[in-house]
């Protein structure tokens, strides 16, 4: 993916590039770089045409993108212009909302998440999020990684599987560790694991909440602004977290802070205004030569 | 890596829809007991309503009249609810004013605490008590006696109302008020209380209300009278005391005069809670349509 | 600002006059009179409880809890009735608290908009009927339903077997009284539980889902124990109103003054006992006695109380972390 797009990116600074002007149009186009197209073998999550509408607004308006498995794609944009509603589409969030209205497609793994049979419970497993809030289950740190998967049978640890003789306590453990380390919080709570987990702090409670996404063994992660709430030094540990991560989920991450974005994306999607994703392509190049007019004023400061 | 359901995600949505069903269940569980009262009390209540009803004296039920009228029971009802709110009125929305704008320190607290407490009171211990001091220091069970032991339970009601009723005034106003070198008693009785005068009114309707369904504290302070009332110190009777009676008695006829003050009391009641929360709704609105 | 002669450029500063700044003071004065009052009225209700217990008091001791005799051969104890407010205010709870949550969890969890609102305006309804009528209702059209049904219902069913469930059952006993009793206090349960409830955030719940658990696993797993504090605190509460219940009980509880553990034998509760017994007094210490039994009514119902309501302000205080 990277060569084609930077040989074409060097073809482009041949000439000087001109910006497309994207004065509102009637059908949304999407700016991407000439040729940048994630390869479609590598396609983790596939969206055509998605629109959502609030009562009526419309709030995403025909999102076409492609996202590359295990990799680290950042939502950018101003507030309110649709990056957490097209986030909490891709797990059928947005179904808990009544004033919700969904058009279009969202495919995993070429399967449509919006058919008729599919089982949301199923795909919340394979798609999870973490949210900007901290928010840990009122349990101890073992109970809320433990919780999800042993309503999903991953694990036996009630209390009649206990008295029936089918628990799996080594399994548990293994799992808490597990999920734990890959969240990078291992080190820091093994020996108190029964605590609760409101005792944390703010960083390690988020790094909870990731380890708590990771012990049902999704494919997908979505991060719905995850460090915004943290201070400097647990949110560079969060952004070297979500950089191991991309090495075995496709992580999807919303956030406020461009330089957060620039650093650890590879590849980004600019929305604005409305509900449109403006621009969407290779990080390095939406950052150092965006195709967008509005994009490179909305990067470099002018609005928004 | 289908998204279909397997056996174990349908046990778990089958769960999930039959405990929905369950707390159905519940709510069905408490809402019919309540719609057997109402309908008994309508059907049967007020089949015994008429204008004798409400203008005549109980009797004993022999030879086959009727079981009487209760005029002399509305007529002790009102005037042991007046005797409670002239009490209570004063005392609640007072302590309630303390509570929120002064009750900042250790008295406030222990008003607080206390007002808490006293809300879970039993109510026959109301009556208990002021026998004992009331009805021994006045030599007979009076009216009077029992508009102060319902007193002791609208106190509590009434200023936590006022106290919540005044909690919802935004600071914002008070601070106004005080920047403008207003004292802080010209501001409570000129900008807060204006303000939250609906919720005080509509507070105090529903402890009024609810006072005249108290019975336990009317046993031990005003007894009971065949007779037709003769002023606020002396027996009289009163719409519960008498269902008490005559529910317990062993005449038909006696039942059907308790249905029929049920029905009275019932009445009474859900006007004054209907008129009250419409009161408040109809004011939030237009306070709301300010803006 | 009558009575000064300030310029207007002095009005800022001497802006209350001694008048009003008096007046300000009798007010405040005057409000902190009211919550004396209150605190005069529990001193007041502890001093002529006591007062007249004393008798009571010195003639029996501290046998007095537990000594089952009332009225016989002089000796006066109040075991039956802490036995019967005991019995009926557990039974209320083990029916009420299941289905007061569950209406908390319908009305807050599932159910929207008008419908909510008039399901809790009809939960609230049941709160609003005085006692006495559930007594009117509980003696002449309950009872015999109880009687028809409920009571062969469990003598058929395992539970018939307990001792609690003896051999005869008459028309007015505990459990009658105690069906009644978890009626009337489903409403302070339910609507406690639901405030609770209600204060649950949203991400809680939102993290759940997002975990792909079910609404109901979320509810139980989740929304439940973050609430569990209030939750306990309502139920406590209506430990509280159960204890202190008076008209509906005396009604259908039969008020037999002797020691019972058969929820199908007529029993009676402190609060039935002095409703009942008020001018039946025989003697000083027979009225003393009574008074002594509303003693530890009062104390009783007091730490009750006391405990729900120490349990909600430690919450609100944790909640504003």
């Amino acid at each position: 993916m990277s060569e084609t797009t930077a040989e074409e990116q060097s073809e482009e600074r041949k000439q000087p590039p001109s910006k497309a002007d994207t004065a509102p149009m009637s059908a949304n186009e999407t700016v991407t770089a000439e040729g940048w197209r994630p390869d479609p073998a590598e396609v983790k999550v596939s969206v055509r045409d998605l629109s959502v509408y609030y009562n009526g607004d419309q709030a995403l308006r025909s999102i076409d993108m492609d996202i590359p498995e295990q990799s680290v794609t950042a939502l950018i944009g101003p507030s309110g212009c649709g990056k957490s509603t097209f986030l909490r589409s891709l797990n059928r969030m947005n179904d808990e909302i009544d004033a919700a209205r969904i058009e279009g497609s969202v495919a995993l793994d070429g399967q449509e998440i919006y058919d008729e049979d599919v089982d949301i419970v199923e795909l919340r497993r394979r798609v999870g999020m973490v949210f900007q809030q901290p928010n840990p289950f009122p349990k101890s740190i073992a109970d809320n990684i433990l919780y999800a998967p042993s309503k999903h049978g991953d694990v036996s640890t009630g209390l009649i599987d206990r008295l029936l003789g089918r628990a799996s306590p080594q399994e548990a453990d293994a799992l808490v560790e597990r999920s734990l380390k890959a969240a990078a919080l291992w080190d820091e709570v093994n020996d108190r694991l029964d605590d609760s987990a409101m005792g944390l702090s703010g960083g390690q409670q988020q790094r909870l909440c990731i380890a708590r996404a990771l012990a049902i063994d999704p494919e997908v992660i979505l991060m719905d602004e995850p460090a915004s709430a943290l201070d400097p030094v647990a949110t560079s540990k969060i952004e070297d977290l979500i950089a191991d991560l991309a090495e075995e989920y496709t992580v999807v991450i919303v956030t406020h802070n461009m330089q957060q974005a620039a650093r650890i994306s590879d590849q980004t999607a600019v929305f604005l205004t409305g509900g449109e994703l403006v621009e969407y392509g290779d990080t390095d190049q939406i950052f150092e030569n965006p195709q967008s007019q509005r994009v490179e004023d909305y990067i470099t400061g002018k609005f928004g | 890596m289908a998204l279909e359901s397997t056996g174990r995600h349908r046990y778990r949505k089958v769960k999930a829809n039959v405990m929905v069903g369950l707390t159905v269940v519940a709510l069905v569980l408490a809402l019919i007991p309540l719609g057997a009262v109402l309908y008994l009390i309508a059907s049967k209540g007020l089949a015994a309503l008429s204008w004798d009803f409400l203008t005549t004296l109980p009797q004993a039920p022999m030879a086959g009249e009727g079981g009487g009228g209760v005029r002399n029971a509305i007529v002790g009802t009102v005037w042991v609810v007046v005797i409670a709110s002239g009490f209570s009125i004063p005392i609640g929305v007072l302590a309630g004013i303390y509570l929120n704008e002064f009750g900042d320190n250790r008295l406030g607290q222990a008003v607080r605490f206390t007002t808490e407490v006293l809300s879970g009171l039993p109510s026959i211990i109301a009556g208990v008590v002021v026998y004992s001091i009331v009805v021994v220091a006045m030599g007979d069970v009076t009216a009077f006696a029992g508009g102060v032991a319902l007193s002791l339970l609208a106190i509590p009601w009434i200023t936590v109302a006022t106290q919540d009723a005044l909690d919802l005034v935004p600071q914002a106003n008070r601070d106004a008020s005080l920047a403008l070198g207003v004292s802080r008693t010209e501001t409570i009785l000129f900008v807060v209380l204006p303000s939250a005068f609906g919720g005080v009114i509509t507070g105090t309707m529903l402890a009024v209300a609810r006072v005249a369904g108290e019975t336990a504290p009317l046993i031990w302070t005003v007894g009971f009278s065949k007779f037709a009332f003769h002023g606020p110190f002396s027996q009289t009777a009163t719409l519960s005391i008498l269902i008490y009676n005559y529910a317990t008695s062993p005449y038909e006829a006696w039942h059907q005069v308790a249905w029929g003050a049920a029905v009275l009391l019932v009445g009474l009641i859900l006007v004054t809670n209907v008129v009250a929360r419409t009161l408040w709704a109809l004011r939030r609105r237009k306070m709301e349509g300010r803006g | 600002m009558s009575g000064t002669t300030e310029s207007t450029s002095n009005r800022g500063l001497v802006a209350n006059s001694r008048r009003t700044r008096l007046w300000s003071r009798a007010f405040r004065g005057l409000t902190a009179l009211a919550g004396l009052v209150i605190l005069g009225i529990m001193v007041v209700i502890l001093a002529a409880l006591f007062v007249r217990a004393m008798p009571a008091i010195e003639a029996f001791g501290a046998n007095f809890l537990w000594t089952t005799k009332w009225n016989s051969g002089g000796q006066f104890g109040a075991a039956p009735f802490i036995a019967g407010t005991l019995l009926s205010s557990a039974m209320a709870l083990l029916l009420s608290v299941p289905v007061s949550i569950g209406i908390a969890i319908l009305l807050t969890q599932y159910a929207d908009g008008a419908i909510r609102e008039v399901l809790v305006f009809a939960v609230e309804l049941v709160a609003g009927i005085p006692s006495v009528i559930y007594g009117l209702w509980g003696l002449l059209f309950f009872s015999p339903i109880v009687d028809t049904y409920v009571v062969p219902a469990i003598n058929a069913s395992p539970l018939g077997a307990l001792p609690i469930f003896g051999e005869q059952a008459y028309s007015y006993n505990i459990l009658l009284a105690s069906l009644v009793l978890a009626l009337m206090v489903t409403p302070i349960i339910s609507s406690f539980s639901r405030e609770s409830l209600v204060r649950v955030p949203r991400e809680q719940r939102d993290a759940g889902i997002a975990l792909g658990l079910t609404r109901w696993e979320v509810i139980t797993g989740v929304v439940i124990p973050y609430a569990r504090a209030g939750i306990i605190s309502a139920i406590i509460l209506g430990l509280g109103r159960a204890i202190g219940e008076t008209m509906a009980v005396t009604m259908l509880i039969g008020n037999k003054p002797v020691l019972t553990f058969d929820f199908f034998e007529p029993g009676a509760t402190m609060s039935s006992l002095l409703a009942n017994e008020f001018n039946q007094s025989s003697n000083v210490l027979h009225n003393s006695a009574l008074f002594e039994v509303g003693l530890v009514l009062f104390l009783v119902a007091f730490v009750v109380n006391s405990i729900a309501r120490l349990i909600i302000q430690r919450i609100s205080h944790e909640g504003s972390r």
